[in-house]
């Protein structure tokens, strides 16, 4: 194994800066138990890592860690593994409270999607001009039922006479 | 009354020890991981929410037992949550790359790091083997060392 052409391929600088594909990740930390001297190369890239992003490094507004003082700290929600090695894993500890997220319930009200807003207005809006067509047509036949029996009346007694 | 609270999420944890270890890790790499949101994301408002976002979900534990320190991790876990906001807010993506001002180990390290492709999807776009593509980024820190 060429170890020199191995550090140079740049496998240790994606692993690293984590754009590495999984089998590269396995690859690299096998490598690194067995061979001391990439183990060595990936702790002096780490280095050089740090220095190259600290050049770039920009100090972020004040009022932000202001912010992160104020805000509780989460932790990042993990979802089940619903295959049966996950499933077996998951099972040994599925009571574990450190498997839930705890949400408060003392909040009694409820957030809906933003284009509910107009989609309610739209169905309101149609439901009045339904209800004013509705009454025209109404009164409509109405009256013409009433004009329609006078008209029947009047033949009635012209045919009388 | 106060424990009660801080139960419930109402009063900042500020004793806290997580509390205090965040704050810590906050100051040491909050600019290292600003810069590098920054990178991915040019716009200052989101770039802050998503640094605020990289601390408040950090895991302690996680950062400690890095390998190769918080620093890696802070830079790796920032990069994730830039790209995760970037492709969220896909409107607001500035994809556009000016090839002419750049090395090629630079486009590729632009590319890979700031707009999330893996090093097959480069290598499959430039028409580049993938051993290419990261012998280009061991180059790019390669040329980054020698300029110090």
């Amino acid at each position: 194994m060429n170890t020199q052409a191995y550090i140079e391929s740049g496998i240790l600088e994606a692993y690293l800066i984590g754009i590495a594909s999984d089998d590269d990740v396995k690859e690299v930390e096998a490598m690194q138990t067995t061979y001391p001297e990439i183990s060595l190369a990936l702790n002096n890239l780490q280095t050089d890592i740090i220095q190259h992003f600290n050049t770039s490094a920009i100090t972020p507004p004040p009022v932000l860690r202001d912010e992160l003082m104020l805000k509780k700290p989460q932790t990042e929600v993990k979802k089940w593994d619903f295959t049966q090695q996950g499933t077996n894993a998951q099972q040994e500890n599925r009571d574990s409270k450190n498997n839930y997220v705890e949400v408060e319930f003392d909040n009694t009200h409820i957030k809906v999607h933003k284009y509910w807003r107009p989609a309610f207005i739209g169905v309101f809006i149609l439901s009045k001009v339904f209800l004013i067509l509705a009454l025209y047509f109404y009164f409509k036949s109405d009256s013409l039922q009433q004009e329609n029996l006078r008209l029947k009346q009047e033949l009635k007694i012209s045919t009388n006479k | 009354m106060n424990e009660f609270a801080q139960l419930k999420g109402i009063l900042p944890l500020h004793g806290s020890p997580v509390r205090h270890e965040v704050m810590s890790l906050y100051d040491a790499y909050s600019s290292i991981a600003y810069g590098v949101i920054l990178q991915i994301l040019p716009q200052e408002n989101l770039a802050q929410e998503t640094l605020v976002n990289l601390f408040t979900t950090l895991s302690v534990q996680e950062c400690k037992n890095c390998q190769f320190g918080s620093a890696i991790y802070i830079i790796r876990k920032a990069r994730t949550k830039a790209i995760e906001i970037k492709n969220k807010n896909a409107n607001n993506v500035y994809d556009s790359l000016i090839i002419d001002e750049k090395s090629v180990s630079e486009m590729i390290f632009e590319l890979s790091f700031r707009q999330g492709q893996t090093p097959e999807v480069i290598a499959q776009r430039l028409n580049i083997p993938k051993a290419q593509v990261l012998k280009e980024i061991y180059e790019y820190f390669k040329s980054f060392r020698q300029s110090n």
